[in-house]
């Protein structure tokens, strides 16, 4: 995010947005790492599951992170591959804007061409709708 | 106002550019003036709707990349209004469905006070 969030009435600085994503950031993945969601009941089913019983692409998320933080980079990839292959772009990108935020020397935002934008797209859906295919090999997708 | 160097929004005040650090001591050249060179960056929310995509539960993530796409599409067509439309969208969107993801983290926190 450019970072400040104006609506009528409501201003938040680029700064206060920040550091507000990294308490929000720290406090979730402290309890992410205290509480283990494998245990059935821990955490509330995902919305999309519980109205569809389909998984949707973000299904595993919070046990792929759990995995992750305990050191198990397997497991976390067998629940959603997505997710871990999307953190090290995520941490770039929040320390990038931080760092401008701030004031500080960044590097330039990459320009990613809208084709690659379209085929991440494409990649997303694909994965959303093969992993509720229960047929041979395309299980592993599932979280 | 946006910076001339980056093509980020701007305080009128503001001395630096937040996005790209550029002295803003003189005026931001006008739209016309820019043509040459590479065009001005417009934030597409892209990691935001990715974030919201893994993390929200809901396909609004997949609406957040579409808007992304097309936010790069207009840039990379020369459409830098256009691009900006589509950005504050974007925005907006990424900000609704952020809000609404805020509903994990108020679980997450119910989770762990119900574990205690």
């Amino acid at each position: 995010m450019t970072g400040a969030l104006t609506l009528p009435g409501l201003s938040i600085s680029p700064r206060l947005t920040y550091a507000g994503l990294a308490l929000l950031g720290i406090a979730g993945l402290a309890v992410l790492y205290a509480v283990d969601p494998r245990i059935p009941g821990s955490y509330p089913v995902c919305p999309f599951l519980g109205l569809t019983g389909c998984y949707c692409p973000g299904c595993g998320t919070l046990r792929a992170l759990h995995r992750l933080m305990h050191g198990d980079l397997q497991a976390a990839l067998g629940y959603n591959p997505l997710t871990v292959l999307s953190l090290p772009f995520v941490a770039y990108w929040y320390a990038t804007g931080a760092l401008r935020a701030f004031g500080l020397p960044a590097p330039r935002p990459v320009f990613l061409r809208s084709r690659w934008i379209w085929a991440l797209l494409a990649g997303v859906v694909a994965f959303w709708a093969l992993r509720n295919t229960p047929v041979g090999p395309l299980t592993v997708l599932a979280p | 106002m946006y910076c001339g160097g980056c093509g980020a929004e701007r305080e009128d005040a503001a001395r630096f550019c937040k996005r790209c650090g550029r002295a803003l001591d003189d005026p931001a050249p006008d739209a016309g003036a820019q043509a040459p060179g590479p065009p001005p960056h417009v934030e597409n929310y892209l990691v935001p709707a990715i974030l919201v995509t893994i993390f929200c539960c809901l396909p609004f993530g997949i609406v957040s990349i579409v808007y992304a796409a097309q936010v790069n599409g207009k840039l990379e067509a020369g459409d830098v209004e256009g691009a900006r439309r589509t950005a504050a969208n974007a925005k907006m969107w990424a900000w609704i469905s952020f809000g609404t993801g805020l509903i994990v983290p108020a679980m997450l926190l119910t989770a762990f006070v119900s574990a205690l």
